[in-house]
């Protein structure tokens, strides 16, 4: 067993490193989280409550973010446990093997993690330093590293319950996984209008919550404008971004089935909306815990008392969550892109030139970026601006907050578009993606 | 000018460029392979697995680009097309049939067939018309509105025909189209690609199968990137052009390996040769060929023989295999004028870039006009000599025989050239 490990992770260097990165800086980032929680421990009970659930709930997306990482890992080595299936190895062995691995790849990062995370800190004391800040996170480190330790242990299950799901799945779908085949997945959108082989039918479920999710953002749109209180907004706030996301994956597609036959003569808007429609598909999951994390996050803040020590919590937070939310996409983003070479392959064969399949990709990109990425954005300005008023935070540092957000989804629009060039250019060029899509 | 729609003269494939560093040898796709598909062809290709009848596939429907040699599209020449000028070929005048479908995922079936012509921005009831119609040929119009994923695989095969047909293409490129498909529904589909072809379409089909390949009017047997044995089917009927082809076939399959051993385990001396000789009297002229013509006698260089296709000369016989693989012989002395020309062509070596010239002949027969151009070097001035020898009268305008005189290598002719032919020198 050890042998093969060894042979495996001999082949798979580049693989398995970029997996002990990932878990690395996600173990600082625990580690700098369970610092700061440790800091405020001693407040009084409203400030306590308020201020501590900022990291708390970094935390809690840290730890679905090892579980989501944990999850991509045992499905890229699908093929791999497959195989080993077959060869006669038990679920049980499989399950040694899995924990054998990832057991030894956890500690190291955990390792490396607590290394990392006291550079963190004290990077972080540096910052608010150079801010002017009177106040500094002081942490006991033992009690540091039991609450450490105990969140690797709350890992290890949840790595353990991921991976039985996941094995579950590999044995019941065992011949398509040997086969290569992805296992299928749900429909992208329901064919009601648009029907041919059968009579149409209305969809009326999709039209009334479509319907109820435009009056819900337009309402909460309203809402959050003309109401004074600021809990209100942030109801409304969060009301109006859950209505958005209903609106991308109902009401688009729901367009898309009605005005068919219309959008049929256009192929740019074609492809880039039925495009559009499979991204969000595979990215919503990201959209959600987006449109629910950060008003959940002010919504915290509000609860505790105005206290100067609230902007030495939010910036590293904020920036630890951002940085998640972005690794998380990154690797969602990079799992979709395996799945497009071969849809661009064929597109190209079928006569779509460079050009055309750039400006059908450009187009879906900007689409996603704006309903997903820019809308929020101009919530969290007004919001922000609201809090500021309120004298919740500075002006500064909510103004550096939005540069930072805006930076980073910058990049991340910028690694769309670049990576999906390379992707068109390179089915282009090679055929190989045309006939066995790899 | 004939109908002839696509024409590869000496392609050769290397997919890795870096592997003659690596191993001393480059491994061929394909090599040194010549083709000729006319406007209602119906071409399979076969081989054993490996042999590279994806890859010519590939290359022939510009999908692919070739190491060596050239392409010829509705005589356009591949190598001087842009990207844009292949993609609207393909869109224009090409369906495809995949070996493993490619159906996009999110795209209804419907979706699926209409792609290709969502391009031309038809009207909304053409496309559904033309969908339609195609549907209910191939049998699926019950599942329009499903996804790929919802679909078997015959079923997607179908599809996939139906996406290819949509846009009532000229040249149909099938890579195992009935991988998917039961006997009854690959009898069907053969049949329907057979009417297809009745009716204008070219078909060019890579298959497995000999039976598959019986429903073709050409099999072009591919062995080790090489074309080995090219039958037509002519007159014949399908049943004995199968025997023509199982013969051939015959040759590797495990039947063949089954028989050898027999033989061995008998001990018997008496094994008669059952490689088939392919004749076929249609001999068509209209295209140049490029070769490199030997004198018999005279020394060979084996570099460049090693990628074109040779032209013996005999005395006054010559003989050479055409893009179509027919054994050509012609008698020299029934030449009755020769024109001699030149063709520049803009060649990158690396970081430099410069012209190179290749000498044309056109020999007029009373049979027709053989065209060729030349790959040989200093050693033509022999074949001039030879041509004399035989007394054919030589037409030369651009005085090739003098700068052959003046300057015997090959170097200082082209800078020659270069300063005297700048009608010739065009970027392509």
């Amino acid at each position: 067993m050890f042998e093969f490990i060894k042979k495996v992770v001999t082949n798979q260097k580049k693989d398995y490193l970029l997996l002990l990165i990932l878990l690395t800086v996600l173990a600082a980032f625990e580690f700098c989280l369970i610092a700061m929680y440790d800091c405020i421990a001693t407040s009084n009970y409203m400030t306590m409550l308020s201020l501590s659930s900022i990291p708390t709930l970094a935390l809690a997306i840290a730890v679905v973010l090892s579980v989501f990482i944990t999850k991509y890992f045992i499905q890229s080595k699908q093929q791999e446990f497959s195989m080993l299936l077959l060869f006669g190895r038990k679920p049980k062995d499989l399950f040694i093997y899995l924990i054998l691995q990832y057991a030894i790849l956890l500690i190291i990062a955990f390792g490396l993690g607590i290394i990392l995370g006291l550079f963190l800190m004290y990077a972080i004391n540096s910052l608010l330093h150079i801010l002017q800040m009177t106040f500094s996170f002081h942490f006991d480190l033992s009690n540091n590293l039991f609450l450490y330790f105990c969140f690797l242990i709350i890992t290890v299950i949840l790595v353990l319950a991921v991976s039985t799901q996941q094995f579950t799945q590999i044995e019941c779908h065992l011949s398509t996984t040997i086969n290569h085949k992805s296992v299928q997945k749900g429909a992208p959108y329901l064919i009601a209008m648009s029907r041919h082989s059968l009579k149409r039918k209305f969809p009326i479920t999709q039209v009334i919550t479509s319907f109820f999710a435009i009056y819900i953002f337009f309402y909460a749109l309203y809402a959050l404008i003309t109401d004074t209180l600021l809990q209100n907004k942030l109801i409304y706030f969060s009301l109006s971004l859950a209505s958005m996301i209903i609106i991308i994956n109902t009401f688009i597609p729901l367009l898309f089935d009605i005005c068919h036959q219309s959008i049929l003569q256009h192929p740019f808007l074609f492809y880039s909306i039925s495009g559009f429609i499979d991204l969000t598909n595979q990215l919503v999951s990201i959209a959600n815990i987006h449109a629910i994390v950060v008003p959940v996050m002010f919504m915290f803040l509000l609860m505790g008392e105005t206290t100067s020590n609230i902007n030495a919590f939010i910036i590293p937070c904020f920036m630890m969550m951002l940085i998640m939310l972005l690794l998380c996409l990154i690797i969602k983003f990079s799992l979709y892109l395996k799945s497009t070479f071969n849809i661009y392959a064929t597109q190209y064969a079928l006569g779509y030139n460079q050009k055309q399949l750039f400006k059908i990709s450009l187009f879906k990109n900007i689409l996603f970026i704006f309903l997903v990425i820019i809308i929020p954005l101009i919530y969290i300005h007004y919001l922000g601006s609201y809090i500021v008023m309120q004298g919740y935070l500075s002006k500064s540092i909510m103004t550096g907050l939005e540069i930072l957000y805006i930076v980073i989804y910058f990049m991340f629009l910028i690694l769309m578009i670049i990576k999906e060039k390379q992707c068109i250019k390179e089915v282009s060029d090679h055929v190989k993606y045309l006939n066995r899509s790899e | 000018m004939s109908n002839i729609l696509i024409e590869a003269n000496n392609i050769s494939k290397i997919y890795d460029q870096d592997i003659f560093l690596k191993r001393g040898k480059n491994i061929y796709a394909l090599n040194n392979v010549n083709f000729q598909l006319e406007q209602g062809d119906f071409i399979c290709i076969m081989g054993p697995s490996g042999s590279g009848k994806s890859t010519l596939l590939n290359c022939l429907s510009t999908l692919d680009q070739v190491t060596r040699g050239d392409i010829k599209v509705f005589h356009q020449s591949v190598s001087t097309m842009s990207k844009d000028e292949l993609c609207e070929f393909r869109y224009q005048k090409t369906g495809f049939v995949f070996q493993n479908h490619n159906l996009i995922p999110y795209l209804s079936i419907y979706d699926n067939i209409a792609a290709p012509i969502i391009l031309g921005k038809q009207k909304a009831k053409i496309i559904e018309k033309k969908v339609m119609d195609l549907a209910k040929m191939l049998e699926i119009e019950d599942i329009l509105d499903k996804f790929p994923h919802e679909c078997s695989g015959g079923e997607c095969q179908r599809v996939a025909i139906a996406r290819a047909l949509v846009n009532q293409p000229e040249i149909l490129f099938c890579d195992e189209p009935t991988g998917n498909l039961d006997s009854k529904n690959s009898h069907k589909l053969l049949s329907f690609l057979s009417q297809l072809n009745h009716q204008g379409t070219t078909i060019v089909l890579v298959t497995h199968d000999p039976v598959i390949a019986s429903y073709g009017k050409t099999m072009i047997y591919i062995y080790d990137g090489g074309v080995k044995t090219t039958i037509h089917q002519n007159q014949a009927s399908q049943k004995s052009f199968l025997e023509k082809i199982n013969q051939v076939v015959h040759q590797d399959t495990l039947l063949y390996e089954f028989d050898k051993d027999e033989i061995s385990y008998q001990d018997t001396n008496t094994h008669e040769d059952i490689t088939m000789k392919v004749e076929d009297k249609k001999k068509e002229y209209v295209s140049r060929q490029t070769v490199y013509m030997i004198i018999d006698g005279h020394p060979i260089d084996n570099n460049i023989l090693k990628n074109s296709t040779p032209l013996y000369i005999r005395g006054s016989h010559a003989e050479f295999k055409n893009v179509r693989n027919d054994d050509i012989s012609f008698d020299l002395k029934d030449i009755k004028e020769i024109k001699m020309d030149l063709t520049a062509q803009f060649v990158q070596f690396g970081l430099f870039s410069d012209y190179t010239f290749k000498v044309t002949l056109d020999c007029i027969s009373d049979e027709g006009i053989y065209k060729f151009t030349l790959k040989n070097k200093d050693d033509f001035i022999d074949i001039i000599q030879h041509f004399h020898q035989l007394e054919i009268p030589l037409d030369d305008p651009r005085h090739i025989e003098e700068a052959y005189h003046q300057y015997p290598h090959d170097y200082e002719r082209t800078k020659y050239y270069r300063r005297t032919h700048k009608d010739l020198l065009k970027y392509k």
